[in-house]
């Protein structure tokens, strides 16, 4: 009776610990062709948070306050990063587009992704969120969205101490929705990190991380545009 | 007694914070100085640099260029994690030291081995660079002096009374790819021989155009010696960069420049000081100067041209020279080395190594 117990109360936490995971979405490649004159108009979306200074691993709340006192005088630089050449992205993505023929409107009203209704699609590659009311309000066959997560510098800590020197960053994801059947026809990670070529110590301005965050942010460019450019 | 301490706190405190603030005014009024003395320095050399004779203050006889592989530091750090500390205040002391020291002993260890693994693009290089000398570089850059008038070495003992000295010291890196040379080179100019502190100093990096084909093949060529002489070029080209920056007066817009450094393509926020040639020379964010190959966006159907400082054509006078200058490196009879242009390793028919250049 005992073991019969157990054995239930094993699979019980398996199935509350796994059942609520979900498999991480993997990159779709961008068939050739697939936007082009005949694509309908596509909607290009773009959200782009706020820089800030990033510290994974200062996992306690000491920790995390001994690792944002140790940095503030770059996240107080961070926050001068104005984000319009990141923003500047979804202009390349457009002309992109355009370039090819496609019919193309840029949505630049104000969209959280996280508010929009989850998908109800289980199907492989079927979007996570439900685009329908962006579908309806610009009358669009397809949505391409460049939804960056995380923008400015990253710190790696172990606890207390830094594992690593802060460095320029851009993480996110670019993908691109059959509005129609709620698939991902593409779907490409960001994920940028560049350091500093020499030291990174240099406030207030930090020249040499400033440099590694536009470099972070030019690769981020490519991994976007390059592939709808071809 | 409580009392007295209080007091005595608050005026430890005072006086810490007086002292701090004494600090800080004292920061800002040097930097402040610092600052005022360069414009007067960049200020004088602008309205002598035509009218005064210019040297070089030579490297030692047997002083070696020195040669690292071009580093990255992209995947430096370990990752992101916790630990666990304690048991009990004293417990978590140690570990907490341990840690501190167990961490930052790996960072130092793994800065090493980067810069160690780096180094490695030199190996099949070896024989090849011993034998360089600064010196060498030095005599066969002087012809592309663009200053106007005539560049000299100055010997380390000599004297060049109301003369610009100008003092280099430069680090040679090669691109792990070995498709292009770097020097980065901390170039000084004095206010005359005797002047024992530098008036400007600038940090300079150049990068050389891209080898295509066989890379070894094209540095091992003997005959060619294109080491020494994009060594020379790269000096050359550092010279004539910081130089120009010294005349460059006003505040510039960075903007991202792209460009080539041997296979391949790099980033730099910098505000563009001139263009030619397909070169094109930037000031960093952090005051320093570069002269790299440029290169446009590869994707965006936006991208102008960079805007050019200064006169954008090749062999107008200074600061365009008359020419290039990657354009004296010795290329066989009939073909031209461009600057900005891609250097192009083919097997000549003499068993030697013809070189020519692609626009």
């Amino acid at each position: 009776m005992m073991r019969m117990l157990r054995a239930w109360m094993a699979l019980g936490a398996l199935v509350a610990l796994v059942g609520c995971a979900t498999a991480p979405q993997t990159p779709v490649a961008l068939e050739a062709n697939r936007l082009n004159a005949s694509s309908g108009k596509v909607g290009v979306l773009m959200v782009v948070p706020t820089a800030d200074t990033h510290l994974p691993g200062a996992g306690c709340l000491l920790c995390l306050a001994a690792a944002s006192m140790a940095n503030s005088s770059l996240t107080t630089h961070t926050k001068t990063l104005a984000g319009k050449e990141l923003a500047s992205i979804q202009g390349d993505v457009v002309d992109a587009l355009r370039r090819k023929g496609v019919n193309v409107v840029a949505i630049t009203d104000p969209v959280k992704i996280e508010d929009l209704p989850k998908g109800t699609s289980t199907a492989p590659n079927a979007a996570r969120r439900d685009f329908s009311s962006l579908k309806t309000k610009y009358q669009l066959e397809r949505l391409l969205v460049i939804d960056i997560t995380q923008q400015g510098f990253e710190r790696t800590y172990s606890s207390y101490f830094p594992t690593s020197d802060p460095k320029g960053l851009v993480r996110g994801t670019a993908y691109l929705v059959n509005l129609t059947s709620q698939a991902y026809e593409w779907y490409a990670p960001i994920n940028v990190v560049k350091a500093t070529d020499k030291k990174w110590d240099e406030p207030p301005q930090f020249p040499g991380l400033t440099n590694a965050y536009y470099q972070a942010v030019e690769a981020a460019r490519d991994t976007v545009v390059t592939p709808l450019a071809n | 007694m409580r009392i007295g301490k209080m007091k005595l706190t608050r005026c430890w405190r005072t006086v810490a914070g007086a002292a701090a603030a004494l600090s800080a005014v004292t920061c800002v009024n040097a930097a402040d100085t610092a600052a005022a003395t360069e414009q007067a320095a960049l200020q004088r050399l602008r309205e002598t640099a035509a009218s005064r004779a210019w040297v070089w203050r030579e490297a030692a006889a047997d002083e070696r260029a020195v040669f690292h592989g071009v580093v990255s530091y992209d995947a430096a750090g370990g990752g992101a994690g916790t630990m666990m500390y304690g048991p009990g205040p004293a417990g978590f002391l140690v570990a907490l030291l341990t840690h501190a020291a167990i961490n930052s002993s790996a960072r130092s260890a793994e800065a090493k081995r980067i810069e160690e693994g780096a180094d490695k693009v030199l190996l099949p290089l070896k024989d090849q660079l011993d034998p360089l000398r600064l010196r060498d570089f030095q005599q066969t850059a002087l012809p592309r002096w663009e200053q106007g008038g005539e560049l000299r070495l100055l010997p380390r003992d000599g004297s060049a009374d109301n003369a610009w000295v100008v003092e280099t010291q430069p680090v040679f890196l090669m691109t792990q790819d070995r498709r292009a040379l770097v020097v980065e080179a901390m170039v000084r100019f004095f206010d005359g021989a005797a002047a024992k502190t530098p008036a400007i100093e600038r940090a300079v990096r150049v990068v050389s155009p891209p080898v295509k084909g066989d890379v070894d093949a094209y540095w091992r060529n003997s005959a060619q010696n294109h080491l020494a002489h994009t060594g020379s070029a790269l000096l050359a080209e550092a010279l004539r960069v910081a130089v120009l920056d010294t005349q460059t007066s006003g505040e510039l817009s960075p903007r991202t420049v792209r460009y080539v450094e041997g296979g391949a393509d790099k980033i730099e926020r910098a505000a563009p000081l001139g263009e030619r040639c397909e070169r094109i020379a930037l000031r960093t964010l952090r005051g320093g100067v570069m002269s790299v190959p440029a290169r446009t966006r590869p994707s965006a159907t936006t991208d102008a041209p960079v805007e050019s400082a200064a006169a954008p054509t090749c062999g107008a006078p200074w600061p365009d020279v008359n020419a290039p200058v990657f354009a004296a490196a010795p290329a066989p009879a009939g073909e031209t080395l461009t600057a900005g242009s891609t250097i192009e390793a083919t097997a000549a028919p003499a068993g030697g190594e013809a070189v020519k250049a692609t626009q």
